[in-house]
């Protein structure tokens, strides 16, 4: 068993404080990966990689961070490829597709904030919405607004910089908004009543949807 | 502050990130000011909102149970979950006898060094050949021992060539294959008795194979009547172990 003495008392405050993030590394992983069993894998390997590198964490530093920085380093060097397919779709093309049908649409909830539409949706619809979302983007909504680490923490989660981060989560909020917009309207919770919108706008993300849907 | 400037830091101060200074002059302008109050208050619920609906999940228990096992215990594993739980493909069809021993050893060994150094120069083959048996007959009487490679089914792994190689100043055969883009290096020499160096060893057909990961590499190592054999591939040990054991026995 362990020895007695300082370093063992290091040792199981390391366990104990890692075995404490469980249920949140879980749900980001659910999140990134989109199903169970991947999720389940990820979080292992995370586990894993971190008791390995366990003498790089510095005591007294944020324990939390330095485990999901691990884990989404895991997932986009090796889930990210098992997926590749899928992720070429969430790239850049689905990033520019959603930004110009929001810029021509006018998204007018941000000026005209009478209709919280977004407390009429469910739990599936924000969930899926958010899957959905290019994964810069979606990293970055998880950590900020799900998870609740600050700016800085997530910057240094993604290694990128905080102006970075700030950008990304404006803009993924934005599309994430956007998004649930488009879909309570489908979906009829709420209706149109203000800016009318052209034809093809609807049609371009009714028909972009459609075809993810279908898997092409 | 003017509206136009508030908007520009809207969504920082919705998030408490605003210094102290930036957020009391925020707070002032909305104090005074309807729309901009209303469209802080849009924000903050929408957040609120997407927050609540994204359910927290607790983690499975079988799980919570494997990673409580991993934190407790005082030897770490260094295999990825997917090989540990039978990735290997036939695994029962060929009987396969999987056995776990944990070793710590010292990282460092100049064996794996240099295999994974020469893997990764790619280095020119002294002879192109597509056929084991041209490969063996063509080191006969350049090494000194027995060069006996393992077949790896057609259409798995193709034989690109081999040259003269050094070990740890070993005389050493290197065979070179490739999967498509991977590429793959397969060293062979005379066992002097040295322990295997690497972390997780488990047993293919009758072989104890051993894996360490070096700068991005995989190596397995194993020995095999009177040879050693050192494997470094990009690819994953999951992946390696299955070339391998889809290996003929014959060898």
């Amino acid at each position: 068993m362990f020895g007695s003495g300082k370093k063992s008392r290091k040792n199981k405050m390391f366990s104990e404080d890692a075995a404490a993030q469980l249920d949140s590394l879980y749900t980001t992983a659910l999140r990134l990966t989109g199903q169970p069993a991947e999720a389940e894998d990820l979080v292992h390997d995370t586990f894993v990689r971190a008791l390995r590198f366990r003498h790089r964490f510095e005591p007294g530093t944020n324990l939390r961070a330095w485990l999901f920085k691990m884990m989404v380093n895991l997932f986009t060097n090796n889930y990210r490829r098992q997926r590749r397919g899928q992720d070429i779709s969430h790239g850049a093309e689905q990033q520019a597709l959603l930004e110009r049908n929001y810029a021509r649409q006018k998204l007018h909830a941000s000026e005209q904030p009478e209709e919280f539409f977004f407390e009429k949706l469910f739990s599936q619809d924000v969930v899926q919405a958010i899957e959905q979302l290019p994964l810069d983007f979606r990293l970055v909504v998880l950590l900020v607004d799900i998870e609740e680490f600050s700016y800085a923490q997530v910057a240094s989660i993604l290694d990128i910089p905080v102006g970075t981060v700030m950008s990304r989560l404006h803009r993924g909020r934005k599309l994430l908004r956007s998004a649930l917009y488009e879909f309570a309207l489908e979906e009829g919770y709420i209706k149109e009543t203000t800016q009318k919108r052209e034809q093809d706008n609807t049609t371009d993300l009714q028909a972009y949807r459609r075809r993810k849907k279908s898997g092409t | 502050m003017d509206c136009a400037e508030v908007d520009r830091f809207l969504q920082v101060f919705v998030d408490g990130e605003l210094d102290e200074q930036d957020r009391q002059l925020v707070e002032q302008h909305l104090a005074g000011c309807q729309s901009c109050r209303a469209r802080s208050e849009y924000q903050r619920r929408f957040i609120a909102a997407v927050k609540a609906r994204v359910p927290r999940h607790s983690a499975p228990e079988h799980l919570r149970e494997q990673v409580r096992q991993l934190l407790v215990s005082e030897k770490r594993p260094f295999l990825p979950r997917r090989l540990l739980w039978g990735s290997l493909p036939a695994a029962a069809a060929l009987a396969l006898v999987v056995t776990f021993t944990w070793t710590v050893t010292s990282a460092f060994s100049p064996v794996i060094d240099e295999a994974v150094q020469q893997h990764s120069r790619q280095p020119r083959v002294e002879l192109a050949a597509n056929d084991p048996a041209a490969v063996e007959n063509w080191f006969r009487r350049k090494v000194d021992f027995h060069v006996a490679l393992p077949s790896f089914g057609s259409g798995k792994l193709s034989l690109v060539g081999a040259r003269l190689s050094r070990l740890a100043k070993r005389q050493a055969a290197l065979v070179r294959y490739a999967s498509g883009p991977e590429r793959y290096s397969l060293f062979v020499f005379a066992d002097g008795g040295q322990q295997l160096p690497g972390s997780v060893c488990q047993r293919i057909h009758s072989l104890r194979v051993c894996l360490t990961e070096q700068r991005g590499y995989t190596v397995l190592m194993w020995r095999s009547r009177g040879l050693v054999y050192s494997f470094v591939g990009d690819a994953t040990p999951g992946r390696m172990m299955k070339l391998l054991a889809s290996a003929s026995r014959e060898y």
